[in-house]
């Protein structure tokens, strides 16, 4: 049998079926997690309190999906939302202003590119290499790759997940991947 | 020597597939005769080859979240929250298992309406957190357990 979709979980968890919930919990808490404390700059602890806060609001608006979208992206939406919900009371959208302390619309500058900076090594060297370079980046341009590069999602829907321009999209992504560059140029070997 | 600042942009962002499409052609004409923008464009390509095989750097929880029918369920969690689906007959909990500790701050259930046409988030529904739980009647669902990763 077929595993269930994203989609077909969370129609039926909005019909009220636990265990399509807890799939869609299992499937993305982690990756949850890991956006609501890179996005809004957490603590982990903190982290997975909002955490458990967006699967609860995920269960609240199941029946809002309207499958207009991939559930992906309105999960982080909501995942967002949430936080944003959690923030404006506390410390007043700090974390979301923090978005311009570095420059959100400013592309940084690109080191000469040169191809091949990760040949020769082995797969295991090169995956801890580059985990690496990825968490050594600014939380927000974290966050923002996460959705890009491992989520899948178009810039255009990372725009609407994070109610920013699509020009602050693309300076988030094109930063990242310029700071890697030059992180991953910089390795010893 | 290299190109200017602008030009290595739009090449990493199309690389990167985030160049508009009405600039993709003139920095593709641009790549056919300029090795050091193609060098670059190929070492975003294998950047980015190489942040899928990585995968990504996912916290992890260390903590065990479970999603149980409310009739399992101790009364007054300092990490129970109630989730009440519209037409759900039942309630069900999200327990976070570890030691209790401080919140920080109530979330207030103000989610604003999300943005796209796509879906929308009700604005202030549901309890608020110290209410713990909705009580539905009706049928029980089996537990599940879920277990996050172990730290
Ligand atoms: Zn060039």
């Amino acid at each position: 049998m077929q595993e269930a979709s994203d989609e077909q979980l969370i129609k039926a968890a909005a019909a009220g079926e636990t265990a399509a919930l807890g799939t869609l919990v299992e499937r993305y808490k982690d990756r949850v997690l890991t956006f609501m404390a890179w996005h809004f700059s957490l603590p982990p602890e903190e982290a997975l309190d909002m955490t458990q806060e967006v699967f609860l609001a995920v269960w609240k608006s199941a029946g809002t999906f309207r499958g207009e979208s991939l559930f992906r992206t309105w999960l982080f939406s909501v995942a967002r939302n949430v936080g944003l919900g959690y923030f404006r009371h506390y410390v007043a959208k700090k974390a979301e202003s923090a978005g311009l302390l570095f420059g959100d619309e400013e592309f940084e500058n690109i080191p000469d590119g040169a191809a091949g900076l990760l040949e020769g090594l082995e797969a295991e060297e090169r995956r801890a290499l580059v985990r690496g370079a990825v968490q050594a980046l600014p939380d927000k341009l974290k966050a923002a790759l996460l959705l890009r590069e491992w989520e899948g999602l178009a810039y255009e829907e990372i725009a609407s997940v994070l109610q920013v321009p699509v020009g602050t999209v693309r300076s988030r992504l094109h930063n990242a991947y310029a700071r890697l560059l030059k992180s991953l140029g910089e390795k010893d070997l | 020597m290299s190109c200017d600042k602008d030009m290595k942009r739009d090449v990493l962002l199309l690389a990167a597939g985030l160049l508009p499409a009405a600039r993709a052609g003139g920095v593709e004409a641009h790549l056919a005769g300029c090795p050091a923008c193609a060098a670059l464009r190929q070492a975003v390509l294998e950047e980015r080859a190489a942040l899928k095989e990585a995968g990504a750097p996912l916290l992890a929880a260390g903590r065990r979240f479970s999603v149980t029918p409310e009739l399992t369920a101790a009364p007054a969690r300092r990490f129970a929250f109630a989730l009440a689906a519209a037409a759900a007959c039942f309630a069900v909990f999200v327990l976070l298992r570890g030691e209790p500790r401080p919140v920080p701050g109530a979330p207030g259930g103000g989610m604003t309406p999300a943005p796209s046409g796509g879906f929308s988030v009700a604005e202030g529904s549901g309890p608020a957190p110290s209410d713990l739980l909705l009580k539905l009647s009706g049928r029980r669902a089996a537990p599940v357990y879920i277990s996050g990763p172990r730290s």
